[in-house]
């Protein structure tokens, strides 16, 4: 089981080996392209060490761009979370409250959260408030789904049986419908972070003082390709980490059903 | 009218002239046809009839999970109208919660109706130990085998210490083995805790096994076609004489279905 | 089976559909005259070279050009970075460019005499500060009150060298302020419903339009650098080195068009108002007249003369920017390697050596 485990390990750090060993070949080795197009493995690597420390060439250490950047997503990300649930449980308990906000919900529903980013500058300017805005409007669309589905799974053997214990309508959402919804709620929670994380690259881009997104876009017109790199490196790894906290934090909530 | 073996005489639940259509594009189906009956304090009732003659729908009727189109019902005296807590129901594919632990589920009931901590604790234990499940009280649901399950089931519609228990074809899914054990089982925990049971079930040899009396059911729509007092001493034995008479009695009134 | 076949095919379809624009860059080795893409601005830099196109001179000497406009110098180093375009009529972003080692710095031809500069509303403190610049007294603000502003404007432009150097005056860097980054228009319109506190300006029309909404010049660019400021012509060396005879050709060219056409400021203000307002710019005939005020046009006159210092602006900056952390050290050596006056000494028969090394 063990030698299993370190076969599948050696596997999996195999295709990353790889994949940079590839990188390498024809970035240092050939050269087939400019330094400046694509920097080696090695060039970017050093670039991210440096970063820690050096604000060069856009006026802040990876650290704080990170922190702006988690900033900005999780209070967008956090406001997604206690509307966007709430109204999918909702939507799908009440059939008035579903009536009354699905056309509005199914106009917004497609609109990429990307899209609102201009008009969010020009209604809240270019601070915290227009990013974590965009976050939000991207985030809050698979909450609300996902709360949706879940509540909709509900059994109706289940409230049945709520039923014949005397169970009020109350005590059916919260200790029947909601326990049942609970592993599509955190799915929509899991594929908020990553919306939520995409939203705020996207808008920090077009307009931000700082933040991954950011550095990025402030390296791209002077030749800094490997600062972009560096930039995606610590999305993707910010990435990977939020969501290995939710997969443990969503494990501990679902634990004993599988 | 009959003293049970408690010597008390009151109805628990009774239904006068009850009739259940269903009505679909393609017309009206007829499911009960008027059928009257009463059922005793204590006493343990099947009612028995071919495949999809119609019993879960007198059982929903009875328990106030479904209306009838005709005729009234009766609990306690009075009229029927919806779900309540003097009626528990235990359903035939369980229904239990997979989000709740053996506990949380025994518990759900008392904890619906309000009960304090210590009392639910309290009730809880004494009917997980009389199913037999000590020592399983913080296991979830998916980690039991089909008989601890139907345990689980029929500890939670006990422990909200109903009136009447219906309990429709709950051991159908189980395999014979457990199914014969099982029957055993229910006996020994309705001896220890009489209640009030109305049993649904297919299969000949549990109605006799486990039946004060026997309403037979004819194929649909569902009529009352015979009743049985089954007077064999308890534990019963599946090979007397008597048991096989009985069986074989039963049998040849039932109607035959494809 | 059938089905199958059908499936490859429609992939097979697909994938052409879908890739061949992916190698319709390498299309201009086919047989013909080489294909110059040239990435420009329609702004005072990219009108010599729009109107040698317009007027088919490049076709009449053989060359197929292809002009695409870009918004600001950024995009346009992209371009050249990626291989999309060859040749290029850039501001000061091109400094990236050189520094990158991937370019040669062909010449200058467009000089700023005013019009640059960063922009605070009438309010500011900054305007309370007067005469603590170094080296001229007519640039306001201080230490204090210029740490910490949010200033928009386009990143990696002339936008962002305008602030950099109004605050290494005072003795901070490039990191002590937030540049927030939007395109010139973008900006002029933010900062005109109250975002930010200051805004670096790229020059006409927006000096015009931001002098109109009455804000004030904080700090002009050739005060705060004490630099000439010069755009010019830049192109990708891989592509130079292999097309020299078509490249200096296009140089001549281009320096044609300042040297017999745009002697007249009429005929100038004429044809690139129309080249701006096509554009979608609104510039008015007041507009325009500033601008031929504040920008000149370098040909064989300047060049000529013995004052003239070949790629100053490129070299200057540069200092500047690796200073300020924006340029690596060790990459300020390209600029130098980059800059290539044969072209112009071959065109005008002159030899340039007064310049910056």
């Amino acid at each position: 089981m063990n030698r299993k485990l370190f076969l599948h390990l050696l596997i999996s750090i195999l295709s990353v080996i790889a994949f940079v060993g590839i990188w390498h070949l024809f970035t240092a080795v050939l050269r087939v392209v400019s330094v400046n197009t694509l920097p080696d493995p090695m060039k970017v690597f050093t670039s991210f060490i440096k970063k820690f420390s050096n604000p060069n060439p856009d006026g802040a250490t990876l650290l704080q761009h990170t922190a702006a950047s988690l900033q900005v997503a999780l209070t967008g990300y956090f406001y997604a979370l206690i509307i966007g649930i709430p109204l999918g449980i909702m939507m799908a308990w009440n059939k008035y409250i579903d009536r009354f906000v699905r056309p509005l919900f199914d106009l917004l529903k497609p609109i990429p959260g990307v899209a609102w980013i201009p008009l969010m500058i020009v209604i809240f300017g270019l601070g915290i408030a227009s990013k974590a805005a965009v976050v939000f409007f991207s985030a809050v669309v698979p909450c609300v789904l996902n709360s949706y589905t879940g509540i909709k799974q509900t059994k109706d053997v289940h409230l049945w049986v709520a039923r014949t214990f005397g169970a009020s309508h109350h005590q059916k959402l919260f200790t029947i419908a909601i326990p049942t919804a609970l592993p599509h709620i955190l799915t929509g929670v899991r594929v908020a972070l990553g919306a939520a994380w995409v939203a705020i690259v996207a808008a920090e881009l077009l307009g931000a003082t700082r933040g991954l997104g950011f550095m990025i876009q402030q390296s791209r017109g002077i030749y800094r390709t490997d600062i972009i790199i560096v930039g995606m490196l610590a999305i993707g790894i910010c990435g990977g980490i939020l969501t290995s906290i939710l997969t443990i934090i969503s494990n501990f909530l679902l634990k004993g059903r599988r | 009218m009959r003293v049970d073996s408690t010597g008390s005489v009151d109805t628990v639940i009774s239904c006068q002239r009850v009739s259940k259509e269903f009505s679909s594009k393609r017309g009206t189906t007829k499911v009960i046809e008027n059928i009257s009956l009463e059922v005793k304090r204590n006493e343990f009732v099947v009612l028995f009839g071919p495949g999809q003659c119609g019993k879960t729908t007198l059982m929903n009727v009875l328990s106030g999970l479904d209306t009838a189109t005709s005729g009234t019902v009766y609990s306690l005296g009075e009229k029927v109208v919806r779900p309540g807590a003097e009626r528990g129901v235990v359903f035939q594919s369980m229904a239990l919660f997979p989000w709740l632990t053996v506990r949380g589920n025994v518990a759900y009931g008392p904890k619906a109706r309000g009960f304090e901590k210590s009392v639910w604790i309290e009730k809880s234990d004494y009917y997980i130990n009389l199913v037999g499940l000590k020592g399983f009280e913080d296991s979830y649901i998916n980690k039991l085998s089909g008989g601890m399950k139907q345990r689980v089931g029929i500890a939670r519609a006990y422990c909200n210490e109903p009136e009447v228990l219906f309990m429709d074809e709950p051991f159908s899914a189980l395999d014979a083995q457990t199914r014969y054990l099982m029957q055993e089982e229910i006996m020994r925990i309705w001896s220890t805790e009489k209640r009030t049971i109305v049993f649904i079930t297919n299969n000949i040899e549990e109605a006799v096994y486990v039946a004060d009396r026997i309403i037979l059911l004819t194929n649909c729509p569902a009529k009352i076609k015979k009743e049985y007092h089954i007077d064999l001493p308890r534990p019963r034995d599946y090979t007397s004489p008597e048991f096989l008479s009985l069986r074989d009695e039963i049998s040849k009134n039932m109607d035959r279905t494809l | 089976m059938k089905k199958r076949v059908a499936l490859s095919l429609l992939l097979i379809v697909a994938l052409a559909l879908t890739s061949a624009h992916l190698f319709a860059g390498g299309a201009s080795e086919t047989s013909g005259p080489v294909k110059i893409r040239v990435g420009t601005m329609p702004n005072h830099i990219g009108v010599p070279i729009q109107y040698a196109a317009e007027k088919g001179l490049y076709k009449e000497a053989g060359l197929d050009v292809e002009v695409i406009l870009f918004p600001t110098g950024a995009p346009i180093n992209e371009a050249l970075s990626a291989g999309k375009i060859d040749l290029a009529g850039s501001g000061m972003a091109s400094v990236f460019a050189l520094a990158s080692g991937d370019t040669y710095w062909l010449g200058d031809y467009v000089k700023t005499v005013a019009g640059l500069g960063v922009y605070v509303r009438p309010d500011s403190p900054v305007l309370k500060e007067k005469g603590k610049f170094p080296g001229n007294p007519n640039v306001y603000g201080s230490k204090e009150t210029v740490k910490g502003m949010v200033i928009l404007g386009a990143l990696g432009t002339s936008d962002q060298f305008e602030a950099v150097a109004w605050a290494q005056g005072f003795g901070l860097t490039g990191n002590d302020f937030q540049m927030l980054n939007m395109d010139r228009g973008p900006a002029v319109q933010a900062f005109k419903m109250g975002e930010g506190d200051a805004i670096a300006c790229g020059g006409p029309p927006y000096n015009y339009e931001l002098e109109a909404a009455g804000f004030v010049l904080a700090a002009g660019l050739t005060e705060v650098s004490g630099m000439d400021i010069a755009d010019g012509m830049l192109g990708r060396k891989k592509f130079i080195d292999a097309n020299t005879e078509e490249v200096e050709k296009f140089v001549e060219i281009t320096y044609s068009v300042i040297d017999e056409l745009f002697d007249s400021d009429e005929m100038l203000a004429d044809y690139a108002m129309g080249f701006y307002n096509k554009n979608g710019k609104n510039y008015t005939t007041e507009m325009m007249k500033g601008e031929i005020k504040d920008k000149d046009y370098i040909g064989r006159k300047t060049i000529s003369s013995p004052e003239y210092r070949f790629g100053s602006t490129m070299v200057g900056m540069g200092g500047f920017y690796v200073t300020d952390g924006k340029i690596e050290p060790e990459l300020e050596k390209n600029i130098f390697a980059s800059l290539r006056p044969d072209f112009l000494e071959k065109i005008y028969g002159i030899k340039i050596t007064n310049f910056t090394n």
